[in-house]
C-alpha cells in the first residue's frame, strides 16, 4: 500500500475542497504538504466536447444517481473542480433570514457579507451586460414583468465568456470561474498537490485509506502509481460533497459519532419546463441563465429561473413518449425553458445511508414541496403564455401539451394528482447537508467551525454543512463557509 | 455477447434477444413517422441500440442487470394482457402495454419504465444526423473525444428511405 504523508489532506476539490485549498495553500511556503485527493479525474477545459453524452463522464455514476425511492435524479460533478466544472456559475448571496435560522454561534451574516464580496471579486462574479442576454432570456423577462412579477438578473462568474451556450457540459474556453479554474490553478502554483482518481473510502486516527485508480485518457495523472493508499495527516478536511463527506464518515464508523450523521438533507428539487413559442428561440445558443423571479419565494418556496438544455436533457424532461413527443422535439428550437427551484425542509429522515457501502440518498418528497412544484408549474405556464409561447409543456399535467385557451384552467389541469412519483422526471443540482453544522452533538455533526464533534483532526468544507437549505443555488455559500472553516483552521495551527 | 448480424456494431451487454426486445421498445418511445415525403426514423435502429449498451458499460452491475430483467419482464409480461411476447405484438398493442408500465401501480415499474424510456432518449437525441430533424446545430467547436468508439456512435449514419 502506498503510504503518503502530509500536513493536510483536503478530500475534494468543488466548491468547498477547492476553496479551502486556496486559503491553506501559504502553509506550503512554510514548508508544509498539503494535499488534494479527489475521486474524480483531472481534466482542463481543453477535455470538453459540447457533446451530451460524452460529458456525462463529468458526472457522478455518469448521471444515473437517483434518490433511493428513484423518484429523483441527482447531478453532481465528479472530476476536479466538482461541481463547479458543470454548473452555469449562477452566483446567488443566501439570504440573511437562513444564516439567522441556522443560529450557529460566531456565524454571522455579516461576517458572511464580506466573504461574498471578496469572493464575488475574485471569481469575477457580475451580472451579466444585455448583449449576453439571449432569446430564451427576454423572453422569460418580458413574461414576468407582463404579469407584474419581479424579475431580477443573476449574477454569473464568467471572465471572457464567448457564449458558446455549453455551461453544464464543462466550458471549452475556461471562461467559467470554477474552483477548476481559479482556485485549483492558485492552489497548485503554491505548492498544493493535487491526486484525481483517488477515491477515498474511510477515515481514522488521523489518517485516510482509499484506492487510486488509473487516469482516464486526456487527464492530467496523479504523481502516484494506481492502487491501494493511506494518507496520514495532521489535519483531515472532507469535502466530498453531501453523498461523498457522509459516505466517509458512514463507512469509518468512528466513535460517538452524532445520529445526525447523514440526515437533514436538502436538495432543492426541481423541474425543467418548457413552453413553444410561435418565432425561433434557439435558446441553446449564447448565455443560459440570466434572470430569475421571486414572485413566489416567500409565499409558495420556490424561485423560476432561467435555464437552456440540449436535446437529450430537454427530451427526457418533456412528458409522454411515442409520435407525439417527437412532434414536439421537432420544435426543440422554439422552446422557451424555465427552471423551477424548490426549498425543501430540512428532515432528519431524509439521509444519507449506505448501500454495499455506497451513500445512497434515502429522501422522501415532502406534500410541501410537491404542492409548491405544481404551484410553480402553473406559474410556469403564465409566464410562458405571457411571453407569446402558444403551447407549454409541465410534467403535472393532465394533458402533455397545454395550449393558450387551457390557461383559465391551470388550477384544474396542474396539480398533485398529476404529480406522479417516477413517471415524471424531477433533478437535484443542490444537495445540502448531511454533516451539518451545530453545537449540540445531537442534533448535528460538525460544530460552529466545521469541526466534526469529538475529532480535531477532522473537518468538513463543503455542502454537507448546511443545516439547512439555502433557498438559493448554494456555491458561494459553501465557498463562504469553507472559507472562514480554513481560515479557522490556519489561525489555529500548531 | 455477440456482434448483431448485419452490422458493425459491437455489443457487451446485450445479447441478440435483448437487443430484439429494446429494438421492439425503443421503436415506440421514438417510432418512425412522416411529414409529407419525409420520413423522420426511429429509435428502433442497431445504432441506437449500440449506444444504449455502451451507456449500460458505464452502469454498476446491479443496475445493468436491473434493466435486463426489466426488459425481459416488458417482453413477457406481454403474454398475459396479449397472449404474445412484447417484441411480437401490433404497435397498438405495444402501446398499450407500454402505458400499463407508465402508469403503474408500483413507483418501481414506472421507474423501469422511465430509466429505459430515457436510455432511449440518449441514444436517439446525441446522434449527429437526427439535430438537423430537430434543427439543432449541434456543438460549436470541433473538438475529438478520446474514444473514438463513442464518437463513431453519435455520427453512425441510419439508413433513410
Amino acid at each position: 500500500m502506498k503510504k503518503i504523508e502530509c500536513d493536510i489532506l483536503i478530500v475534494g476539490s468543488g466548491a468547498g475542497g477547492g476553496t479551502a485549498a486556496r486559503v491553506l495553500a501559504p502553509l506550503c511556503q512554510k514548508g508544509k504538504r498539503v494535499v488534494v485527493a479527489d475521486v474524480g479525474p483531472f481534466y482542463t477545459h481543453e477535455h470538453f466536447t459540447q457533446r451530451e453524452i460524452e460529458g456525462v463522464d463529468l458526472l457522478w455514476d455518469e448521471g444515473g444517481v437517483f434518490t433511493k425511492d428513484g423518484a429523483i435524479n441527482i447531478i453532481m460533478g465528479r472530476m476536479v473542480g466538482g461541481s463547479t466544472g458543470i454548473y452555469t456559475g449562477v452566483t446567488f448571496t443566501v439570504p440573511p433570514d437562513v444564516i439567522k435560522a441556522w443560529a450557529i454561534p460566531g456565524l454571522t451574516y455579516d461576517d458572511l457579507e464580506k466573504r461574498f464580496a471578496r469572493i464575488k471579486e475574485t471569481i469575477n462574479a457580475h451580472v451579466l451586460p444585455d448583449n449576453f442576454v439571449n432569446t430564451n432570456n427576454r423572453l422569460f423577462k418580458k413574461g414576468v414583468e407582463k404579469l407584474g412579477w419581479p424579475c431580477g438578473s443573476i449574477v454569473i462568474n464568467v471572465k471572457n465568456c464567448q457564449q458558446q451556450g455549453f455551461c453544464n457540459l464543462g466550458c471549452t474556453v475556461g471562461a467559467k470561474q470554477g474552483t477548476l479554474e481559479v482556485e485549483i490553478p492558485q492552489a497548485i502554483k503554491a505548492g498544493v498537490e493535487i491526486i484525481p482518481n483517488c477515491q477515498i473510502e474511510a477515515v481514522g486516527g488521523n489518517k485516510a485509506w482509499g484506492t487510486l485508480a488509473p487516469a482516464p485518457p486526456d487527464s492530467i495523472p496523479a504523481k502516484h502509481d494506481p492502487g491501494p493508499v493511506e494518507f496520514s495527516a495532521k489535519k483531515i478536511i472532507l469535502a466530498g460533497n453531501t453523498f461523498g463527506t457522509s459516505g466517509i464518515l458512514l463507512r469509518s464508523k468512528l466513535s460517538g459519532m452524532s445520529p445526525a450523521l447523514g440526515g437533514y438533507v436538502t436538495i432543492h428539487p426541481s423541474h425543467t419546463v418548457f413552453g413553444i413559442h410561435p418565432e425561433v428561440v434557439e435558446g441553446f445558443r449564447g448565455f443560459p441563465k440570466t434572470y430569475y423571479s421571486t414572485q413566489f419565494t416567500e409565499s409558495h418556496h420556490y424561485y423560476l429561473e432561467t435555464c437552456f438544455y440540449y436535446p437529450f436533457v430537454a427530451a427526457k424532461y418533456i412528458e409522454g413518449w411515442g409520435v407525439e413527443h417527437k412532434k414536439i422535439m421537432r420544435d426543440y428550437r422554439k422552446f422557451m425553458a424555465i427552471l423551477i427551484l424548490n426549498h425543501d425542509q430540512a428532515l432528519p429522515t431524509n439521509r444519507i445511508v449506505l448501500q454495499k457501502g455506497v451513500p445512497v440518498l434515502d429522501y422522501r418528497i415532502q406534500k410541501e414541496s410537491i404542492e409548491s412544484l405544481c404551484h410553480a408549474q402553473r406559474s410556469a405556464a403564465r409566464v410562458f403564455f405571457a411571453a407569446g409561447c402558444d403551447r407549454a409543456l409541465l410534467p403535472a399535467s393532465a394533458k402533455v401539451v397545454l395550449k393558450r385557451e387551457d390557461e383559465p384552467r391551470l388550477e384544474e389541469l396542474i396539480g398533485p394528482r398529476h404529480f406522479i412519483l417516477n413517471k415524471i422526471s424531477i433533478a437535484s443540482a443542490h444537495p445540502q447537508g448531511g454533516c451539518r453544522m451545530g453545537t449540540d452533538p445531537a442534533t448535528s455533526v460538525t460544530n460552529e467551525w466545521g469541526q466534526v464533534h469529538g475529532y480535531p483532526w477532522l473537518h468538513v468544507c463543503d455542502s454537507s454543512l448546511l443545516p439547512s437549505s439555502t433557498h438559493v443555488n448554494p456555491y458561494l455559500t459553501i465557498m463562504a463557509l469553507s472559507e472562514r472553516n480554513a481560515e479557522h483552521i490556519l489561525e489555529t495551527w500548531k | 455477447m455477440e456482434d448483431q448480424s448485419k452490422t458493425n456494431f459491437i455489443f457487451k451487454f446485450l445479447n441478440q434477444y435483448l437487443q430484439r426486445v429494446l429494438m421492439a421498445f425503443a421503436g415506440r418511445i421514438i417510432p418512425e413517422d412522416r411529414e409529407g415525403d419525409k420520413v423522420y426514423p426511429g429509435a428502433d435502429n442497431p445504432g441506437s441500440i449500440a449506444i444504449i449498451d455502451r451507456a449500460l458499460s458505464t452502469k454498476p452491475k446491479d443496475m445493468v442487470l436491473l434493466i435486463k430483467i426489466f426488459l425481459l419482464f416488458v417482453e413477457f409480461s406481454g403474454l398475459l394482457f396479449a397472449l404474445r411476447p412484447f417484441s411480437w405484438m401490433s404497435a397498438e398493442q405495444k402501446d398499450k402495454h407500454l402505458r400499463r408500465f407508465e402508469f403503474a401501480p408500483l413507483g418501481k415499474i414506472r421507474q423501469g419504465f422511465w430509466g429505459l424510456k430515457t436510455l432511449v432518449f440518449l441514444s436517439y437525441y446525441s446522434r449527429d444526423e437526427i439535430w438537423p430533424d430537430i434543427h439543432y446545430p449541434g456543438p460549436r467547436m470541433k473538438r475529438l473525444h478520446p474514444d473514438p468508439n463513442l464518437r463513431a456512435l453519435q455520427t453512425a449514419p441510419f439508413k433513410r428511405q
